[in-house]
């Protein structure tokens, strides 16, 4: 099984390049986990960087640094193992899965701010929608571009499902609602907020 | 294969791995939190790694400083590493590359020393495989001077694309196609591993 769905070629050469934000290298990274088409594009270019650490000179780290390691890595939360999706984006989960999910005005609907460390004007959401959830019809202010992590989802453009990779240009408009028979989990890179259209949009620009 | 979903933990046992595992093996148990493996690890790459970040040394942190957050992402990351990404080599630098420049990206603005040459990113003098330095030597000298200045620069220096495209002086788009054409006559010109 493959996704049907890939990233542009752009972001595959940014993500070896090193030219990309956390946010981006998160949808990357579960992708990734899911696709081997893409996988191997990334090994393809990512060999001569194998091979020049290869043939690096080797130093001589400071005696005390492998522990420093272990009391930093001591200090990190644990990742999260035991989830719904891939394990790919266990990285980039707050350890404590359970608390700071907010609403959006529709049942079946909440989001994870995983407020990584981006760039300004960039947002990471995880999402959750229940079987059969349909979230209200809105536009994109700016880019946002997403990785199914597990279920699916439908709207006027088509069916997403686990490992494919969605873009929303700035400007466009959908309502996408979860596929009936399971629960949606995706991960969500926003270059710009989402304004709802209709009466939820009127509630949303007084509040 | 892709990871399926959702994903029992790996058998792999604490402990259980030879001294002389591979290292995609080590990679492989250090996504289950194995610290013995995650020690075979580090004492395979830690050297190199250090040589590596010192020699982009633009930063003003220590390399080992550097160097010791690259493998917490190591840690952290290694649970997603599977053959079909690459070689653990290879995963292990972009890793590297990603996460010295995210680090510089937080500290602005980076000291800028000028530009980056291949001879800086890579002394031949003291690694354990003088061959093995040739080869890429070798390969990275047949590439034109166009692609292997943005790839130095971009991929194997940490620059930004908006840095090297400054430093070399063309549009980012212009250096992304370079640094996509360099990688692609690489793959001709270092053969399989
Ligand atoms: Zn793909």
């Amino acid at each position: 099984m493959n996704p049907r769905l890939h990233p542009p070629e752009t972001r595959l050469l940014d993500h070896v390049a090193g030219d990309g934000d956390a946010a981006a290298r998160a949808l990357m990274d579960c992708h990734l986990a899911l696709c081997d088409l893409c996988a191997a594009q990334v090994a393809e270019l990512s060999a001569p960087g194998g091979r020049f650490l290869a043939a690096q000179a080797t130093l001589v780290p400071p005696a005390d640094l492998f522990s420093r390691i272990q009391a930093r890595i001591a200090q990190e939360a644990p990742v999260q193992a035991g989830l719904p999706f891939t394990k790919a984006l266990a990285p980039y989960l707050p350890s404590d899965l359970s608390k700071g999910w907010r609403g959006a005005l529709t049942p079946g609907f909440r989001f994870l701010d995983l407020a990584a460390e981006l760039p300004k004007g960039i947002g990471l959401y995880l999402v959750h929608m229940a079987a059969g959830a349909a979230f209200p019809e809105h536009r994109h202010q700016g880019l946002e571009e997403a990785v199914i992590l597990a279920g699916g989802l439908a709207d006027e453009t088509g069916q997403l499902e686990a490992g494919d990779w969605g873009a929303m240009v700035e400007g466009s408009r959908h309502a996408p609602r979860a596929l009936a028979d399971e629960d949606c989990w995706l991960v969500a890179r926003m270059e710009g907020e989402i304004l709802f259209t209709g009466w939820r949009g009127i509630l949303q620009r007084m509040v | 294969m892709p990871e399926s979903l959702p994903q029992p933990p790996s058998p792999v046992a604490n402990g259980s791995l030879p001294a002389d595992a591979a290292d995609g093996a080590l990679l492989q148990a250090v996504g289950t939190q194995d610290p013995e493996a995650f020690r075979l690890l580090y004492d395979r790459y830690a050297g190199r790694l250090l040589a590596y970040v010192q020699a982009m040394g633009r930063g003003r942190l220590p390399a080992e400083d550097l160097v010791q957050e690259v493998f917490v992402a190591v840690w952290r990351k290694a649970g997603q590493y599977r053959p079909a990404l690459g070689t653990p080599e290879a995963w292990i630098f972009t890793i590297t590359r990603n996460k010295v420049l995210d680090i510089w990206r937080s500290h602005s603005p980076v000291e800028d020393r000028g530009e980056l040459e291949l001879e800086t990113l890579m002394d031949g003098t003291s690694t354990p495989d003088p061959a093995v330095v040739a080869t890429i030597h070798k390969a990275l000298r047949g590439l034109p001077e166009d692609q292997r200045r943005p790839l130095v620069l971009a991929y194997f220096g940490g620059y930004t694309y908006e840095e090297a495209a400054g430093r070399l002086g063309v549009p980012v788009g212009t250096l992304k196609s370079r640094i996509r054409l360099a990688l692609g006559q690489l793959k001709g010109l270092l053969g399989d591993p």
